[in-house]
């Protein structure tokens, strides 16, 4: 069942949202003192509020940020490049994983198979 | 041009492409930093910053999760501002400075302190003062490009959560101007 009538507090709280209201709403808001009050205090603030709100990007921003990103992956370049291999390895993210991996594995092998040598001891 | 293509390209190193998010986003990243009062020179830093770790981030941004890149690169922007505010704090609680000492350690001439005391500065510093759960809702409420959706994902709390706050901080805010006579 649809409620006709949504209660005062939901409403207001869609008029501080500012993104609209539904026609029922609307026509209600219209007739209740308290949302008409709510509604004209609102109202005021955001018109305020909205005016302040657009900030002014400093000129020429985009491209200091290009800039930057350029210089950070030339020095990411010269530093691999100037590494040998065995190192270029051990810093890629793929051989790392590679190796946590094996490791892993290797781990979890020594272990099951310590619990197996206690069981096969332990059975008579 | 549509931002996942954008950051497709970008995700395979194309920094053209970046610049047009970049170009796309910044007035966002801008305002939304603003609303923190912090110097113009640091939040230029933060803005930075912030493209600068989506850029980096690029490859573990996935829009198919539902996720806009507009909410994500606030969220980068959140938190590097919100730990700023921390490391401001601790500096101002260390030398025991007040506010009005920042206009100072800034360099801001008495001319620019003047602006500062300009009718702009008196809203954005009463929503600076907005406790810090109504901040971000009462804040981004006001960008039109971001959801509500993408708001209670930002803040992580339910649509309701938000509704309530964006209200409460407005009343807040109401107040604060009205106390300053701004309102």
């Amino acid at each position: 069942m649809s409620d006709p009538q949504r209660p005062c507090q939901l409403i207001q709280e869609d008029i501080a949202w500012a993104r609209g209201l539904s026609p029922e709403d609307q026509k209600h808001v219209l007739s209740c003192s308290a949302c008409s009050e709510t509604a004209a205090r609102f109202e005021e603030l955001d018109s305020l509020v909205r005016n302040v709100m657009g900030a002014d990007v400093p000129s020429g921003f985009a491209d200091r940020v290009v800039v930057q990103i350029e210089a950070e992956k030339r020095k990411e370049d010269s530093f691999f490049a100037r590494r040998p291999f065995l190192e270029r390895i051990f810093f890629s993210r793929a051989a790392q994983w590679a190796l946590l991996g094996i490791g892993s594995a290797f781990g979890l092998f020594k272990i099951l198979r310590f619990f197996a040598e206690v069981l096969i001891h332990a059975s008579p | 041009m549509d931002d996942r293509l954008l950051i497709e390209q970008s995700a395979q190193s194309n920094t053209n492409a970046f610049r047009l998010l970049v170009l796309r986003y910044q007035r966002m990243i801008f305002s939304y930093l603003r609303n923190f009062l912090l110097p113009m020179q640091v939040q230029e830093d933060l803005a930075q910053e912030t493209f600068m770790r989506a850029y980096r981030n690029i490859t573990d941004f996935d829009s198919e999760k539902g996720a806009s890149f507009s909410t994500w690169l606030i969220t980068i922007a959140r938190n590097l501002a919100i730990n700023e505010m921390a490391k401001m704090r601790r500096r101002k609680a260390h030398s025991g400075g007040f506010r009005n000492e920042d206009h100072g350690r800034d360099g801001k001439s008495p001319q620019e302190i003047l602006e500062q005391r300009h009718f702009k500065s008196r809203i954005h510093d009463a929503i600076s003062r907005l406790p810090e759960k109504f901040h971000t809702a009462v804040v981004l409420s006001y960008f039109d490009e971001l959801s509500l959706e993408e708001i209670a994902e930002i803040e992580n709390c339910p649509l309701g959560t938000i509704k309530s706050r964006v209200f409460r901080g407005k009343q807040i805010l109401r107040q604060i101007l009205e106390r300053e006579n701004v309102l």
